[in-house]
């Protein structure tokens, strides 16, 4: 009886995990929390009334660095993965760590990039560029914070003695999954409110 | 499926370490072009591609880091999904406060042009 119900647990008619399918469905879901964001962010661009204005505060070296640091987090991530589903736990370990230093990296630009904003007068409610900008970007930034607890605990829990046990190679791809798509929402992001001049 | 024939459909990507490694590069270069072209004259051109290039960046990372590339078509089908439908509500969006006469969110003088993204998203999407 016991093994007929873990079998029929993992049993799916699609053939795919539901934890994989459960993050896919979640990330689709979260397309749709992102894409109302930017779309708001696209509205309210060139409507603020007083500044600061995003043309004098964004600063565009800065942020390509910290959008250096999360791609970068992607490659870790990734060879985090490699290491989990071919056994090669060290290779895991370290390329989990590395991910975290680098997430963590890139929350410190954007704290620091928030602090210089509010130096300057840019608060959530100065204007619509402030209460945008501060919403989509703190959001994805609370999405990175998230993800870095997220890896952590994976981290630690592979410290364990069975280490993340025989699904370790699927623990760490779902969270890899979560991962690369925090980064590529900052693909978007970047190029949205960064580069393409307001 | 067994567990076992599951967790082995989750292995399907035949990348090795280096292939990620330069796929990195790859997207490292890409967003150095992205930056030189934004300091770069290139007028109305500049919007597509940098969108273009974003879109690509995009694309890899969802393919080959996420690995849909190798996945059951469902999971493609789920996220796909998803993302067409967000790009709905953005040109949704956008469309609805371009077409507001009563310029509802802020007293912008219409002749002034009004929305900056109303203008860009409006000229290349012809709405």
């Amino acid at each position: 009886m016991s093994e007929a119900v873990t079998h029929a647990e993992h049993h799916t008619s699609t053939g795919v995990d539901n934890r994989m399918l459960m993050m896919w469905i979640f990330l689709a879901s979260e397309c749709l929390f992102f894409g109302s964001l930017i779309s708001t962010y696209l509205i309210y661009q060139g409507e603020s009334l007083v500044g600061p204005l995003p043309g004098e505060l964004l600063n565009i070296p800065i942020t390509s660095a910290s959008t250096f640091v999360l791609l970068m987090s992607s490659v870790t991530m990734v060879l985090a993965v490699y290491g989990a589903q071919h056994k090669e736990f060290l290779m895991m370990k370290l390329n989990l760590l590395a991910t975290i230093i680098l997430g963590t990296i890139f929350l410190g630009f954007q704290v620091v990039e928030f602090t210089e904003f509010v130096h300057h007068g840019l608060l959530l409610s100065t204007n619509q560029f402030g209460s945008s900008f501060y919403l989509l970007t703190g959001l994805h930034g609370t999405h990175v914070g998230i993800g870095v607890i997220y890896l952590i605990s994976l981290l630690i829990g592979s410290s364990r003695r069975n280490g993340l046990g025989k699904d370790a190679g699927l623990n760490l791809e779902i969270a890899g999954l979560y991962w690369h798509f925090v980064d590529i929402v900052w693909i978007v992001i970047f190029t949205i409110i960064y580069l393409i001049p307001s | 499926m067994s567990t076992e024939a599951q967790t082995t459909e989750s292995h399907g990507s035949p990348l090795t370490p280096r292939d990620y490694i330069k796929i990195g590069l790859i997207l490292t270069v890409i967003t150095i072009v992205e930056l030189i072209a934004s300091y770069v004259e290139l007028g109305a051109l500049l919007i597509p591609i940098l969108l273009f290039l974003s879109l690509v960046k995009f694309v890899a990372v969802v393919a080959l880091f996420m690995h849909l590339k190798y996945e059951a078509r469902i999971l493609t089908q789920m996220f796909v999904m998803g993302a067409v439908l967000a790009t709905c509500i953005l040109i949704g969006l956008l469309y609805l406060f371009r077409n507001d006469p009563t310029d509802a969110l802020g007293g912008v003088d219409p002749a002034s042009g009004g929305h900056a993204a109303r203008i860009w998203i409006g000229h290349y999407l012809h709405i």
